[in-house]
Protein backbone atom coordinates (compact mmCIF):
# COMPACT_ATOMS: atom_id res chain seq x y z
CA UNK A 1 0.00 0.00 0.00
CA UNK A 2 1.45 3.57 -1.10
CA UNK A 3 2.08 5.73 1.58
CA UNK A 4 0.09 8.63 2.43
CA UNK A 5 1.75 11.49 1.55
CA UNK A 6 1.77 14.31 4.56
CA UNK A 7 -0.19 17.38 4.27
CA UNK A 8 1.56 20.42 2.91
CA UNK A 9 2.09 21.68 6.47
CA UNK A 10 4.05 18.71 7.51
CA UNK A 11 5.94 17.92 4.29
CA UNK A 12 9.80 19.39 4.57
CA UNK A 13 11.46 17.10 2.07
CA UNK A 14 11.85 20.13 -0.49
CA UNK A 15 13.03 22.39 2.28
CA UNK A 16 15.18 19.80 3.85
CA UNK A 17 16.55 18.89 0.66
CA UNK A 18 17.31 22.73 -0.16
CA UNK A 19 19.58 22.71 3.64
CA UNK A 20 21.39 19.80 2.60
CA UNK A 21 22.51 21.39 -0.39
CA UNK A 22 23.69 24.59 1.11
CA UNK A 23 24.64 23.60 4.49
CA UNK A 24 27.67 21.68 3.54
CA UNK A 25 31.14 21.13 5.56
CA UNK A 26 33.99 23.12 5.04
CA UNK A 27 37.74 22.37 5.64
CA UNK A 28 40.20 24.73 7.39
CA UNK A 29 43.16 25.32 5.80
CA UNK A 30 46.09 22.87 6.52
CA UNK A 31 48.47 26.03 7.49
CA UNK A 32 45.78 27.20 9.89
CA UNK A 33 45.21 23.50 11.18
CA UNK A 34 48.95 22.95 11.75
CA UNK A 35 49.81 26.36 13.03
CA UNK A 36 47.27 25.68 16.30
CA UNK A 37 47.93 22.26 16.58
CA UNK A 38 51.95 23.59 17.19
CA UNK A 39 50.97 26.61 19.62
CA UNK A 40 48.68 23.61 21.25
CA UNK A 41 51.48 21.15 21.73
CA UNK A 42 54.14 24.17 22.23
CA UNK A 43 52.26 25.94 24.94
CA UNK A 44 53.47 26.37 28.26
CA UNK A 45 51.84 23.30 30.79
CA UNK A 46 48.94 23.14 31.81
CA UNK A 47 48.67 24.07 35.72
CA UNK A 48 45.03 23.64 37.15
CA UNK A 49 44.87 26.82 39.06
CA UNK A 50 41.58 26.59 41.68
CA UNK A 51 40.30 30.12 42.52
CA UNK A 52 40.43 30.82 45.87
CA UNK A 53 37.11 30.46 47.91
CA UNK A 54 36.14 34.15 48.47
CA UNK A 55 36.04 33.47 52.58
CA UNK A 56 39.40 32.55 52.11
CA UNK A 57 40.31 35.62 50.18
CA UNK A 58 38.34 37.94 52.57
CA UNK A 59 40.37 36.57 55.41
CA UNK A 60 43.75 37.65 53.25
CA UNK A 61 42.60 40.97 53.01
CA UNK A 62 41.40 41.51 56.25
CA UNK A 63 44.59 39.97 57.85
CA UNK A 64 46.73 42.53 55.49
CA UNK A 65 44.36 45.87 56.43
CA UNK A 66 44.76 45.18 60.01
CA UNK A 67 48.83 44.57 59.76
CA UNK A 68 48.49 47.67 58.20
CA UNK A 69 47.14 49.63 60.91
CA UNK A 70 48.77 48.15 63.36
CA UNK A 71 52.25 48.52 61.95
CA UNK A 72 51.04 52.76 61.32
CA UNK A 73 50.33 52.98 64.95
CA UNK A 74 53.94 51.71 66.50
CA UNK A 75 55.26 53.33 63.78
CA UNK A 76 52.97 56.85 65.60
CA UNK A 77 53.67 55.75 68.53
CA UNK A 78 57.30 55.91 68.12
CA UNK A 79 57.48 59.03 66.52
CA UNK A 80 55.50 60.60 68.91
CA UNK A 81 57.60 58.87 71.95
CA UNK A 82 60.50 60.34 70.76
CA UNK A 83 59.13 63.85 70.28
CA UNK A 84 58.18 64.03 73.02
CA UNK A 85 61.53 62.49 74.65
CA UNK A 86 63.44 64.87 72.82
CA UNK A 87 61.72 68.17 74.62
CA UNK B 1 51.85 -3.99 11.17
CA UNK B 2 50.25 -0.71 11.85
CA UNK B 3 49.54 0.58 15.43
CA UNK B 4 45.45 0.32 15.55
CA UNK B 5 43.77 3.85 16.25
CA UNK B 6 43.03 4.78 19.95
CA UNK B 7 39.50 5.40 20.52
CA UNK B 8 38.46 9.13 21.37
CA UNK B 9 37.81 7.68 24.92
CA UNK B 10 41.17 6.52 25.32
CA UNK B 11 42.93 9.40 23.78
CA UNK B 12 40.98 11.45 26.28
CA UNK B 13 41.86 9.66 29.61
CA UNK B 14 45.60 10.34 27.95
CA UNK B 15 44.37 14.28 27.85
CA UNK B 16 42.97 14.58 30.79
CA UNK B 17 46.91 13.12 32.44
CA UNK B 18 48.42 15.78 30.58
CA UNK B 19 49.45 14.29 27.65
CA UNK B 20 49.72 17.00 24.84
CA UNK B 21 50.41 15.10 22.28
CA UNK B 22 46.72 13.01 22.96
CA UNK B 23 45.69 16.19 23.10
CA UNK B 24 46.70 17.43 19.66
CA UNK B 25 45.33 14.01 18.60
CA UNK B 26 42.06 15.44 19.80
CA UNK B 27 42.70 18.76 17.53
CA UNK B 28 43.34 16.37 14.86
CA UNK B 29 39.81 14.90 15.27
CA UNK B 30 37.57 17.76 15.78
CA UNK B 31 39.01 21.11 14.61
CA UNK B 32 37.58 20.62 10.85
CA UNK B 33 33.90 20.13 12.54
CA UNK B 34 34.71 22.75 15.13
CA UNK B 35 35.78 24.96 11.85
CA UNK B 36 32.57 24.16 9.86
CA UNK B 37 29.97 24.61 12.96
CA UNK B 38 32.16 27.96 13.55
CA UNK B 39 32.49 29.48 9.98
CA UNK B 40 28.44 29.11 9.23
CA UNK B 41 27.83 31.01 12.38
CA UNK B 42 30.11 33.58 11.50
CA UNK B 43 30.69 33.75 7.70
CA UNK B 44 33.59 34.53 7.12
CA UNK B 45 37.14 32.23 7.53
CA UNK B 46 39.36 35.10 9.57
CA UNK B 47 36.65 34.51 12.19
CA UNK B 48 36.32 31.22 11.69
CA UNK B 49 40.14 30.67 12.06
CA UNK B 50 40.63 32.90 15.17
CA UNK B 51 37.59 31.93 17.05
CA UNK B 52 38.60 27.88 16.57
CA UNK B 53 41.91 28.28 17.80
CA UNK B 54 40.34 29.90 20.77
CA UNK B 55 38.15 27.24 21.01
CA UNK B 56 40.83 24.66 21.56
CA UNK B 57 43.25 27.19 23.77
CA UNK B 58 40.29 27.32 25.86
CA UNK B 59 39.74 23.51 25.84
CA UNK B 60 43.32 22.77 26.29
CA UNK B 61 43.81 25.42 29.51
CA UNK B 62 40.11 23.65 30.93
CA UNK B 63 40.50 19.74 30.11
CA UNK B 64 41.25 19.25 33.68
CA UNK B 65 37.89 20.47 34.74
CA UNK B 66 36.45 18.30 32.19
CA UNK B 67 34.35 15.32 33.45
CA UNK B 68 32.91 12.44 31.36
CA UNK B 69 29.19 11.91 31.33
CA UNK B 70 29.17 10.10 29.02
CA UNK B 71 28.41 12.83 26.34
CA UNK B 72 31.10 12.67 23.55
CA UNK B 73 33.84 14.60 23.57
CA UNK B 74 33.05 17.24 20.68
CA UNK B 75 29.80 18.55 22.55
CA UNK B 76 31.84 19.82 25.26
CA UNK B 77 34.06 21.53 22.26
CA UNK B 78 30.44 22.48 20.91
CA UNK B 79 29.29 24.31 24.01
CA UNK B 80 32.74 26.02 24.49
CA UNK B 81 32.31 27.08 20.31
CA UNK B 82 28.53 28.00 21.00
CA UNK B 83 29.42 30.30 24.07
CA UNK B 84 32.80 32.40 22.17
CA UNK B 85 30.35 32.72 18.72
CA UNK B 86 27.84 34.29 21.45
CA UNK B 87 30.25 36.58 22.55
CA UNK B 88 31.90 37.52 19.39
CA UNK B 89 28.00 38.09 17.81
CA UNK B 90 27.78 40.51 20.91
CA UNK B 91 30.94 42.50 20.35
CA UNK B 92 30.19 42.58 17.10
CA UNK B 93 26.58 44.52 17.51
CA UNK B 94 28.00 46.83 20.27
CA UNK B 95 30.68 47.56 17.61
CA UNK B 96 27.82 48.35 15.59
CA UNK B 97 28.98 46.55 12.66
CA UNK B 98 26.76 45.72 9.41
CA UNK B 99 24.79 43.17 10.44
CA UNK B 100 25.96 40.17 8.45
CA UNK B 101 22.48 39.36 6.98
CA UNK B 102 23.69 42.53 4.83
CA UNK B 103 26.75 41.89 4.28
CA UNK B 104 27.73 40.46 1.00
CA UNK B 105 27.95 36.83 1.07
CA UNK B 106 30.73 36.37 -1.44
CA UNK B 107 32.99 38.60 0.65
CA UNK B 108 37.00 38.42 1.10
CA UNK B 109 36.65 36.23 4.12
CA UNK B 110 34.50 33.80 2.20
CA UNK B 111 35.20 30.41 2.18
CA UNK B 112 35.97 30.31 -1.38
CA UNK B 113 35.35 26.44 -2.06
CA UNK B 114 31.88 26.64 -0.54
CA UNK B 115 31.06 29.94 -2.19
CA UNK B 116 31.77 28.85 -5.17
CA UNK B 117 29.70 25.74 -5.41
CA UNK B 118 26.45 27.57 -4.22
CA UNK B 119 23.79 29.06 -6.09
CA UNK B 120 21.88 32.27 -5.63
CA UNK B 121 19.10 30.47 -4.21
CA UNK B 122 21.43 28.46 -1.57
CA UNK B 123 22.71 31.94 -1.02
CA UNK B 124 19.44 33.18 -0.19
CA UNK B 125 18.74 30.48 2.20
CA UNK B 126 21.93 30.71 4.02
CA UNK B 127 20.72 34.46 4.35
CA UNK B 128 17.83 33.68 6.06
CA UNK B 129 19.39 31.27 8.38
CA UNK B 130 22.24 33.83 9.48
CA UNK B 131 19.07 36.21 10.33
CA UNK B 132 17.82 32.85 12.86
CA UNK B 133 17.91 33.46 16.58
CA UNK B 134 21.27 31.42 17.56
CA UNK B 135 20.05 28.12 18.57
CA UNK B 136 17.86 27.43 15.76
CA UNK B 137 21.52 28.17 13.82
CA UNK B 138 23.06 25.94 16.29
CA UNK B 139 20.27 23.24 15.28
CA UNK B 140 20.55 23.55 11.54
CA UNK B 141 24.62 23.38 11.26
CA UNK B 142 24.62 20.25 13.43
CA UNK B 143 21.87 18.76 11.56
CA UNK B 144 23.15 19.40 7.82
CA UNK B 145 26.39 20.17 8.60
CA UNK B 146 27.35 17.30 11.78
CA UNK B 147 24.39 14.99 10.53
CA UNK B 148 23.94 14.40 14.46
CA UNK B 149 20.40 12.85 15.30
CA UNK B 150 18.32 14.48 17.68
CA UNK B 151 19.52 12.81 20.36
CA UNK B 152 23.63 14.21 20.02
CA UNK B 153 21.95 17.77 19.32
CA UNK B 154 19.94 17.37 22.39
CA UNK B 155 23.22 16.56 24.26
CA UNK B 156 25.31 19.50 22.53
CA UNK B 157 22.73 22.16 22.78
CA UNK B 158 21.81 20.65 26.85
CA UNK B 159 18.31 19.89 25.75
CA UNK B 160 15.89 17.11 25.74
CA UNK B 161 15.71 14.90 22.38
CA UNK B 162 12.26 16.14 22.54
CA UNK B 163 12.69 19.38 22.90
CA UNK B 164 15.23 19.31 19.86
CA UNK B 165 12.49 17.74 17.99
CA UNK B 166 9.94 20.34 18.70
CA UNK B 167 12.84 23.16 17.42
CA UNK B 168 13.39 21.88 14.56
CA UNK B 169 10.14 21.69 13.45
CA UNK B 170 9.18 25.09 14.50
CA UNK B 171 12.51 26.10 12.75
CA UNK B 172 11.42 24.44 9.44
CA UNK B 173 8.15 26.44 9.54
CA UNK B 174 9.43 29.59 10.24
CA UNK B 175 12.09 28.92 7.44
CA UNK B 176 9.63 27.70 5.06
CA UNK B 177 7.03 30.94 5.55
CA UNK B 178 10.35 32.81 4.50
CA UNK B 179 11.46 30.82 1.17
CA UNK B 180 7.91 31.38 0.14
CA UNK B 181 8.03 34.54 0.37
CA UNK B 182 8.96 36.10 -2.21
CA UNK B 183 10.60 39.80 -0.48
CA UNK B 184 12.97 37.43 1.11
CA UNK B 185 13.49 34.95 -0.63
CA UNK B 186 16.10 36.69 -3.45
Amino acid sequence: MPRKPLPDSQNFDELEDQLAATLKPVRPERTFVQNVRERIVVAAPVIAIRPARDVQSLLVVLTGVISAIVLAAVGARVIFFLRTRAR
Amino acid sequence: MPEPELQDDEILAQALQGDKDAFGALYERNVARIYTYIYYRTGNTSDAEDLTARVFQRAMHHIVNYTDRGVPFSAWLYRIAHNLVANWHRDRSRRQEIPLSDAPLVSKGDHPEAALMRTQEQDALLRIIRDLPADRQQLLILKFVEHLSNAEIGEVMGRSEGAVKSLYHRTLLSLRDEVEDPAMFS
